[in-house]
């Protein structure tokens, strides 16, 4: 079961797909994206699956 | 002969002491020189540490001079030696009683007396000697518009490279010289509302945003920066039969001469419509109107990002870093706008990675900042290196035997001479290189980022 994007703190052994996504929080009001850091409020969708930047994290949103 | 031997003694004492004196003094300024420059570089970075401007000087001109005197003399009571004969006569008149019955008495006496002396000669030396050296020295005080034009241009790409072939640590020069990578687009993808040239992923090496740095960290984890020689393309300039015309214009068939003024370090001949042999000429007269004259390819060393061997990085299981997912070389797979739904995905494009290279100043400013973390931070092993040991420490306090030492508001830091402490070391040589080879630059500074060969 994918658990989908998630917070990772840096220094964290990157060990599963969710590590992918590198949903790391950037900075308060972003989140980072394949190497990208995109604003608060971006959408993203990986592997099928819908996921919105809210308060730096990403969360599912279908 | 020993008279004479006295005499030159000084002189001969005077005459050894002067090369001594002069390798002493040689290597005492030396010493002196390198303890300035040393703590001057650390103080800057402590400076940086407190968000404080660096300052710079330097002694241009140490200036020597030793007077040495030299004087000896000698002071001589000589004494000859032999029989000194000291014989007296002494003649005496007595009178006795009264006139006129008086009575003289005339006698004589005579002594006779022999000495044998022996001479001494009395010799007193007197040697003195005298040292006098004195220094000046010109301080010289970097402020100018030259010095920070100099100081403040991003290094260029041949300087890194001759650190990196001199056998600096290359994950030294990266996190150090190295401020910003980044990627951008290549080429449109169709759907996508990024444009070519676009920055689609950057990695950001800065202690001040400890997540930024931990993706620099990991990014660095995977690859080196490593020097790539890369051919560039020729280009054609014109047909050859624009140059080759008679007197009335008409094109004339290419001729030997023809050939020989082409300087061929920059120029060559080519036929790029002939899909059957497209270099140089062909036998068949007829082709020479196809022959273009072209600018050759350079060749070019750009700045390479390797991957570092024997660590996974583009996998899903254990990807570091797992930013990005190179597929192929220069192709990614990078987040592109859909314009369509507003939603960002991962698309498979080509990219193109080009790194921002810090200026000497930057240098100073980012180990100021490393510093700055170091204490903040209770997460310090997300700013070690991949060796375990962090990018440059200090110590407070005065440490007896500590490589360098300075002070700032009262307070004194010191780099240790202790395990870990070479990097420290490379560290302040590798600062105080690039200061001194970006001292004086007549250009505007400037900061481009300079393409780079993944």
């Amino acid at each position: 079961m994918s658990q989908g994007p998630r917070k990772t703190k840096v220094g964290d052994t990157p060990s599963s797909d969710s590590m992918l996504f590198s949903a790391l929080q950037a900075e308060a009001g972003s989140c980072r994206f394949l190497g990208r850091d995109l604003p608060e409020g971006s959408k993203i969708r990986w592997e099928g699956k819908a996921y919105r930047c809210t308060a730096g994290n990403w969360t599912e949103t279908e | 002969m020993v008279r004479l031997f006295c005499i030159s003694l000084p002189f001969i004492l005077a005459g050894c002491a002067f090369p001594q004196q002069v390798q002493r003094f040689g290597v005492e300024y030396n010493s002196a020189l390198e303890t300035m420059s040393n703590e001057q570089t650390l103080l800057n970075i402590v400076r940086a540490k407190n968000g404080m401007p660096a300052h710079f000087t330097s002694v241009n001109r140490f200036t020597g001079n030793m007077n040495m005197k030299a004087a000896g003399s000698l002071n001589a009571a000589l004494r000859g030696e032999g029989i000194v004969d000291t014989a007296q006569t002494v003649a005496s008149l007595v009178r006795t009683g009264a006139p006129p019955n008086n009575t003289d008495v005339e006698t004589d006496s005579r002594t006779d007396t022999l000495a044998i002396t022996e001479g001494v000669d009395v010799y007193t030396p007197q040697i003195s000697g005298e040292i006098a050296s004195g220094t000046t020295f010109d301080v010289a005080v970097f402020d100018g518009q030259k010095f920070f034009q100099g100081y403040t241009a991003a290094l260029p790409y041949s300087t890194v490279d001759n650190f990196l072939q001199q056998g600096f640590d290359d994950e030294l020069i990266f996190y150090l010289m190295v401020s910003r990578i980044e990627y951008t687009l290549k080429e449109a993808t169709p759907g996508y509302s990024e444009k070519a040239g676009d920055v689609i992923s950057s990695f950001e090496n800065t202690p001040r945003d400890i997540d930024k740095f931990g993706y620099f960290r990991d990014f660095s984890r995977c690859y080196s920066l490593r020097t790539a020689d890369v051919s560039g393309t020729p280009v054609s300039i014109a047909p050859m039969s624009r140059f080759t015309r008679d007197a009335l214009g008409s094109p004339v068939p290419l001729d030997l001469k023809h050939v020989l003024q082409i300087d061929g370090e920059k120029f060559g001949l080519a036929r790029p419509g002939d899909p059957d042999d497209p270099s140089g000429l062909d036998k068949d007269p007829a082709k020479d109107a196809s022959v273009h004259l072209q600018r050759l390819a350079k060749s070019q060393r750009l700045p390479g990002l390797a991957r570092r061997p024997g660590v996974t990085c583009d996998s899903k299981a254990g990807a570091v870093p797992a930013d990005l997912l190179f597929s192929a070389p220069g192709t990614a797979t990078v987040a592109l706008l859909n314009s369509g739904t507003g939603e960002y995905e991962g698309v498979s494009a080509k990219v193109q990675p080009r790194i921002v290279f810090r200026s000497p100043e930057g240098m100073i400013r980012y180990l100021g900042e490393y510093l700055r973390a170091w204490d903040k931070i209770e997460d310090r092993p997300s700013l070690k290196l991949s060796d375990g040991a962090p990018l440059f420490a200090l110590t407070d306090g005065r440490v007896r035997g500590a490589l360098v030492s300075a002070e700032l508001l009262g307070k004194r830091y010191s780099v240790l001479n202790a395990s870990g402490s070479v990097r420290n070391m490379d560290v302040i040589n590798l600062v105080q290189q690039v200061v001194n080879l970006q001292k004086e630059s007549a250009d505007r500074p400037l900061t481009l980022p300079v393409r780079a060969v993944q």
